[in-house]
């Protein structure tokens, strides 16, 4: 007796009210919003950017020309206007997107490292050790993010490795904790103990289900993330903890620019805009990822 | 003809969102009279609890988008759906009150259960404090519960299932309601004590002759607790009438497949039946009869929408093949 | 499908005692006996169904008989006592011994298709090529009536009963000679569930594998058992053929379950008179007691069932009752005359544990 013949998509209601998934398919407006891709392309062109800068950029980024320093925008002199050695700014944001996109990446893929065995491994240890890993994770997240960074820039100098392992460090436990949440309800669900029927072996099931499992929300806190980090090399560059000169970045320049701001105000202005919109965009595209990926699954 | 109570006309529940509609319930229409106890029966998407909510409107948005009603429902006259909100949260808990699957979900966990009753009196009554208090104590006492005193102070997650049930049954009395909206009041519940929460909401209609509305998809409590029944299939009410007839003698293919699959069904007969195919979704929508694609009755007049027709005392039902087919019931003397 | 004799049971439990909690550094929190000193058997190729309400232990023993928990006793499966193996031999063992669960939805991952669900253990214990583990799944759906096409879904595009239908065809994907069911079909639409009891007869009658059946409804265990168990507070406290059990139950707690059952068909139960009714809930896992378990809610207990516990005695041929009084008492669903609540004085549920 097949059903092959009848309606496509049917499921029970999956919640009291009756609204089960077909029609919640039927109902969902399209995530897709102008501000939404606009910022996907922003995001993209600074990929772009980070990975191919002589490309987009003309010029060197530390070529000086003392002889037009603190220029500003519009005046022949660099699209953006030049900085107090001359050089070009837009060339020289352009090439620090690199620093930018990669300085994220670093860190939030270390907190990933950490966050996903750790979270999987509390997830799975009831009883003391389980305790005493969430107590150790409450630990980390309750320094103050900058602190703790600074903390490790003292133990082991400047530059961006270090700054970024200090943000890494200090995205970690937010992933531990999501992870550990998604692995115990994971546990508790029928098909986990079916796994443990059929006597799938433990990696399997990490590798099966867990890791599904736990895909989507930590791609929305990584996304999430991000921005933060950005903004947090930014932060670190500008207190001169990051980057080291002459590598651009915009932290770096922001710094600068500031200390300048009565000679050429637009010093300070571009780095700043550069880094709102990267940090902006990040979150709306993190924000409709996680609209999108709602409430499928658990 | 005296009115019924409760008037439940051509009512319709759309879900509205940014990207489409989708009708929920289709058009269902009946009543409850004063004292005595009315079934709504069905499997999962026929729409039953919705139905039973949008009588008391207890939702406006879901996450998936906003609810939209039409149709009417009257009180004793009076149509709820038209009223504003001070209004009709007048008529909740006074008038209608409502008893759920999941009492844990209805009883406030971090209140003592006493103040939970006290309070859904002093809403809507004019006891006093005192007054209330008693009354909740001898509620609780008649809804079967031993030591109701102590019970007062107790929070719900001391008490059992069963028990807070009761003490669900015994608030939504507080306010004596002449209709109670039970919705699957029972499946949370063992057996033996299943049977003691019916015979309970059956002796309290008895003495404060209370109307009934039970929500359910379990036809051995619609057999043992209901004078009327409506079966409801994919949005619609498909037939509905006195409850023996319904049984002995069903005229809607749903309502005859529904009987001959029950358990009690294959142990008295000995056969397997069951309705093949699953039932079509609410986004799914067609102009004819919703259940043409399982009906082992079906011919060409199926894709036309299905009127109602009269096929005895108080006994409707949506099938245009009515009067020509001789289906199958259960029960005595079949 | 192996030789075996026919009076070789398919599964001999024996004593099984299955106790929760006890943490070690917690001292106030002592174990919850669950399941205590149960035993009954399984002969192949038919169904057993274990009937009881909440507390009565029988998810446990499914679990513990699956090896999902911990217990102690014997659970012998064609002469292999599965509590006794260890880790290595149990995994190659498991294949001969499923479970499928009462929660369609929460049995099949929702990141998974159907066919990456129903290959998990063709991944785990055989040799199949991708293209040879489709080609099982396909077998395997078609042996439960349903489609290829439900292939490349997920499981919210499937509904409850289809779901269900592709979690037993998982259970009897590596061929197992037992399966165990605990409620199968009690979260299914009516119209549903008649669908799969039918696929599961007509499966049993296809390969013999036998059944273990856990079910809260003694409608539904009466149609697909050969031989029913009625649990309470942890213990059997009847077992024997079905029909037997079912028309003739001889404790009084399977009376007063029979009694209490709601009929679908109209004008078989309006007469309260003859239902039995117990005071309070059936007994938490964790109280302990002395004698009989069931003997604080039963209409017929007397001062000695209260200190003495019942061990099960023959009531027929293999019938058994846990009952001191089963002699005296009467066969019979309904108990007329049966004191009714009002008239009874409260007893204590839980009597001073010496």
């Amino acid at each position: 007796m097949s059903e092959s013949g009848i309606a496509t998509a049917t499921a029970l209601p999956d919640d009291p009210i009756g609204v089960d998934a077909a029609v919640r398919r039927r109902l969902r407006a399209p995530s897709a919003s102008p501000v939404v891709v606009l910022s996907a392309v922003y995001l993209a062109l600074l990929v772009f950017a980070a990975l191919f800068p002589s490309i987009l950029a003309p010029g060197d980024p530390i070529a000086q020309d003392l002889g037009n320093a603190l220029a500003g925008p519009f005046q022949g002199h660099g699209l953006l206007g030049t900085d107090e050695l001359g050089r070009d700014v837009l060339t020289r944001l352009i090439h620090a997107a690199d620093v930018a996109v990669l300085a994220p990446l670093q860190a939030i893929g270390l907190a990933l490292a950490i966050g996903v065995p750790v979270g999987i491994v509390a997830g799975y240890s009831d009883g003391l050790f389980g305790s005493l890993l969430l107590r150790i994770n409450d630990i980390f997240m309750s320094f103050p993010p900058l602190l703790l960074a600074l903390t490790v820039i003292a133990i082991r100098g400047p530059g961006l490795t270090n700054a970024m392992t200090a943000i890494g460090l200090i995205f970690a436990p937010t992933f531990v904790r999501i992870v550990r949440a998604v692995t115990l309800s994971v546990r508790k669900q029928s098909f986990f103990e079916v796994s443990a029927s059929i006597g799938t072996p433990w990696l399997t099931v990490v590798r099966m289900h867990l890791l599904r499992a736990i895909a989507r929300p930590v791609i929305v806190q990584a996304s999430l993330a991000v921005g933060f980090a950005m903004l947090a090399e930014a932060s670190l560059s500008f207190l001169g903890l990051g980057v080291a000169p002459p590598r651009p970045s915009w932290g770096v320049m922001m710094g600068r620019g500031v200390n300048l701001m009565d000679r050429q105000v637009w010093l300070a202005i571009w780095p700043g805009v550069a880094i709102t919109l990267s940090v902006l965009s990040v979150n709306v595209v993190a924000n409709a990822l996680r609209r999108h990926f709602g409430t499928e699954g658990l | 003809m005296s009115r019924a109570l409760l008037e439940v006309d051509e009512l319709c529940v759309d879900l509205h969102s940014a990207g489409g509609r989708v009708r929920l319930v289709d058009g269902v229409s009946f009543e409850v009279a004063s004292g005595e106890t009315v079934g709504l029966v069905g499997e999962s998407g026929s729409g039953k609890s919705l139905t039973a909510l949008s009588i008391m409107q207890l939702f406006d948005t879901h996450a998936d988008g906003d609810f939209r009603l039409s149709g009417e429902v009257r009180l004793a006259g009076k149509d709820l759906l038209r009223l504003r909100r001070n209004e009709i949260e007048a008529v909740r808990g006074d008038r209608i009150a409502m008893v759920f699957q999941d009492p844990m979900s209805s009883l406030t966990p971090s209140m003592r259960i006493g103040r939970q009753l006290v309070e859904a009196a002093a809403v809507h009554t004019s006891l006093s404090r005192k007054e209330a208090s008693d009354r909740a104590v001898e509620l609780l006492a008649r809804a079967g519960i031993p030591s109701p005193e102590r019970r007062m102070h107790q929070y719900p997650h001391e008490l059992s299932g069963g028990m807070q049930q009761r003490v669900m049954i015994a608030m939504a009395l507080m306010c004596e309601p002449d209709l109670l909206i039970a919705d699957e009041p029972t499946t949370a519940l063992d057996v033996t004590v299943q049977a003691e929460i019916l015979d309970l909401l059956r002796s309290l209609q008895e003495t404060e002759g209370m109307a009934i509305l039970l929500i359910t998809h379990d036809l051995g409590v619609i057999a043992e607790m209901c004078h009327r029944v409506n079966v409801m299939y994919s949005g619609q009410i498909v037939e509905s009438g006195p409850m023996a007839d319904l049984f002995t003698s069903p005229t809607h293919p749903y309502t005859e497949g529904l009987l001959a699959s029950l358990p009690q069904t294959v142990l008295e007969t000995g056969e397997w039946v069951s309705i093949p195919g699953t039932v079509r979704p609410a986004s799914d929508p067609v102009a004819g009869c919703r259940f043409a694609d399982r009906c082992a009755y079906r011919e060409a007049a199926c894709d036309e929408p299905q009127p109602v027709f009269a096929v005895g005392a108080g006994h409707t039902v949506r099938c245009h093949r009515a009067d020509d087919l001789t289906l199958r019931g259960v029960g005595a003397g079949v | 499908m192996s030789e075996r004799s026919s009076d070789e049971p398919l599964l001999e439990v024996t004593d099984l005692e299955v106790s929760y909690g006890g943490s070690r550094v917690a001292r106030r929190s002592p174990a919850v006996r669950a399941v205590r000193g149960v035993s009954f058997s399984v002969a192949p190729g038919t169904t057993f169904g274990l009937v009881g309400e909440s507390g009565s232990g029988k998810s446990s023993v499914a679990r513990a008989v699956a090896r999902l928990v911990p217990a102690t006793g014997v659970a012998s499966l064609n002469g292999v006592d599965l509590l006794a193996l260890d880790r290595r031999d149990l995994r190659d063992h498991r294949p001969q011994f499923q479970i499928v669960f009462q929660d369609p939805l929460a049995s099949l991952s929702p990141w998974l298709t159907i066919e990456r669900s129903l290959s998990e253990p063709l991944c785990v214990h055989t040799d199949l090529d991708r293209a040879g583990r489709r080609r099982r799944c396909e077998e395997l759906l078609d042996q439960v009536g349903l489609g290829p096409e439900l292939l490349d879904r997920r499981p919210s595009q499937i509904s409850g009963g289809q779901r269900q239908r592709v979690s037993i065809a998982r259970a009897l994907a590596l061929d197992p000679a037992l399966v165990i069911l605990d409620e199968p079909v009690s979260a299914l639409d009516v119209s549903s569930q008649s669908q799969v009891l039918n696929m599961l007869r007509d499966i049993q009658a296809r390969t013999g594998v036998g059944y273990l059946f856990i079910s809260h409804d003694l409608t539904i265990v009466r149609i697909v058992a050969d031989v029913i168990g009625v649990m309470y507070g942890g213990e059997l406290v009847e077992v024997g053929p079905s029909a037997q059990v079912f028309d003739a139950p001889r404790h009084p707690y399977t009376k007063a379950l029979l009694s209490a059952r709601l009929v679908a068909h109209p004008g078989a139960t309006r007469n309260t008179h003859t239902r039995v009714r117990l005071p309070g809930e059936p007994i938490d896992p964790s109280v302990e007691t002395t004698g009989c378990r069931f003997a604080a809610r039963c209409p017929h207990a007397i001062e000695v069932c209260r200190i003495e516990t019942p061990s099960p005695r023959s009531v027929g041929r293999s019938h058994l009752a846990a009952c001191l009084r089963v002699d005296e008492l009467e066969a019979g669903p309904h108990e007329v005359g049966a004191a009714p609540l009002d008239d009874r004085s409260p007893i204590s549920q839980s009597a001073p544990f010496e």
